[in-house]
């Protein structure tokens, strides 16, 4: 693995640990995918604002993946941090103990690694898993769903209470 | 379950040693005192994969062998993975399982640890492990709960010590394991070698069977029994038509296409876990994978450390 990228994990995880997400460098506090740069992963320049002699020129590829990687990560492990640093509050929903929840392309997996079975989901359950791992609770579950969903077919709500219902018949999740 | 479209393994099982404090006349892997060799991975190998297997997103790691707790980097290893956020199954067979080392362990995601217990007595227990000290065992087990870690106990059935099965479940039992593991003996290693004269009979199976479905009823709630697939064969099957997601990483670094088969599909000394796992998935790929949404999976293979039961 790039040691830019292990040195970024690293980084990612003190700060899921301590629960500072700002970097504080010589400067003012930055963010983690800002503070990537510092530990040799450049972010991407943005279409049009190249610098003079780098102008136009195209991003090599693997500093791409490089990047999408990094953004994998950042994306999980900002959902699990939400999840283990939220202060359980009466109605609120976490993943059941043994839980592990990873996006995916289609959606999301979770595993119970209890039992070790795997569940998968689509992208509509996998946004129900985040809204809880943000802290969601049943109350206000939709209505945060909602903020990033499109209700196009009027039913998510039912769809996404279905599913809690699953999840929790499941073991997957607890108040 | 559609392990073509997942950007990484659902899990590792990693026999990190051949080498054990055992030579058990039923081990698949054929592990031993003598057995570590040079060509097992390095410190920095071992720590590369594991950082890997975090960067990942694996949720679940199952450190095996031999006897995992004899390699060097067995903390290290279970420290970065576990500080990484993944949850850890130790198979052990708790000889030297002692205090230390399981505090340590029990600061991490430990989801279990296994305790090979082939019998409730130490002469059919130290038959098929000679030199074995069922309290050691026994203590391990012990260690572990009153740590507050999830305990499972296996039992390997062979001719010798199938009239022990009851035994150990209710030992397992009283030890406080949540699960109980067996099957039938499988056709691998030195059990091969010596498949004659260890291998129960059909009859004594259906027995050993009808025992398992008996306490699986009596212990509903207190015990899982975790017997199916029984054998091998059905084992195989299973992973055939539904592979898995779980990497098999034996300790020189190279990887299994499947928990039972011999077919190579990767190596880690030389290729990252990303690399593996398409070569797995290219090994592995099921045309037929199932419509997306909320579908229940199978569960991942099961280590395969030196204990030759399914």
């Amino acid at each position: 693995m790039d040691e830019g990228l292990a040195g970024y994990g690293e980084l990612v995880r003190r700060a899921w640990r301590t629960g500072k997400f700002l970097v504080k460098g010589p400067g003012r506090p930055t963010s983690l995918l800002k503070a990537a740069g510092t530990l040799g992963l450049q972010p991407r320049p943005r279409a049009g604002r190249g610098a003079p002699g780098r102008g136009g020129e195209k991003v090599p590829e693997a500093r791409r993946s490089v990047r999408g990687e990094m953004e994998e990560i950042v994306k999980r492990e900002s959902a699990e941090a939400l999840g283990s640093l939220a202060v359980h509050q009466e109605g609120t929903m976490k993943l059941a103990p043994f839980v592990k929840f990873r996006e995916e392309k289609f959606g999301a997996v979770l595993f119970e690694t209890r039992s070790e079975k795997v569940f998968t989901l689509n992208k509509t359950g996998a946004a129900v898993v985040r809204a809880i791992l943000a802290g969601a609770g049943e109350a206000d579950l939709v209505a945060r769903l909602r903020e990033r969903c499109e209700d196009k077919t009027g039913k998510l709500e039912a769809e996404a209470l279905s599913f809690l219902k699953q999840l929790k018949k499941k073991g997957l999740v607890t108040e | 379950m559609r392990i073509d479209s997942f950007r990484a393994p659902l899990a590792v099982a990693w026999q990190l040693t051949r080498r054990c404090d055992l030579a058990c006349v039923h081990c698949l892997t054929e592990s031993g005192p003598h057995c570590c060799g040079p060509e097992e991975l390095s410190k920095e190998d071992c720590l590369r994969i594991a950082r890997e297997c975090v960067a990942c997103g694996i949720p679940y790691v199952i450190l095996t062998g031999g006897e995992p707790a004899l390699s060097p980097h067995f903390l290290d290893l279970a420290e970065t993975l576990g500080r990484g956020g993944v949850w850890l199954k130790v198979e052990t067979n708790g000889q030297r399982f002692g205090p230390a080392a399981a505090e340590r362990l029990a600061k991490l995601p430990i989801r279990s640890v296994q305790v090979s217990i082939d019998g409730a007595a130490q002469g059919p227990y130290a038959r098929l492990r000679p030199g074995a000290d069922l309290q050691a065992a026994l203590d391990a087990c012990r260690t572990v709960r009153r740590l507050g870690m999830p305990l499972e106990v296996t039992f390997v059935p062979t001719a010798f010590n199938l009239g022990e099965a009851k035994a150990v479940i209710d030992l397992a039992v009283d030890l406080g394991a949540f699960r109980f593991n067996t099957g039938r003996l499988i056709r691998m290693g030195r059990a091969d070698r010596r498949w004659e004269g260890l291998s129960p009979s059909q009859d004594e199976y259906q027995i050993l069977y009808s025992i398992l479905l008996r306490k699986e009823a009596e212990l509903a709630g207190r015990m899982e029994l975790c017997f199916r697939p029984f054998s091998a064969e059905e084992q195989a099957l299973q992973e055939a038509c539904e592979p898995s997601g779980t990497l098999v990483v034996l300790p020189d670094g190279k990887v299994l296409a499947a928990a039972l088969s011999d077919q190579v599909c990767a190596d880690l000394r030389h290729e990252s876990l990303t690399e593996a796992w398409a070569a797995y998935r290219r090994v592995r790929r099921d045309p037929g994978s199932k419509k997306n949404g909320f579908a229940a999976g199978r569960k991942p293979a099961v280590a395969r450390s030196g204990d030759g039961a399914r």
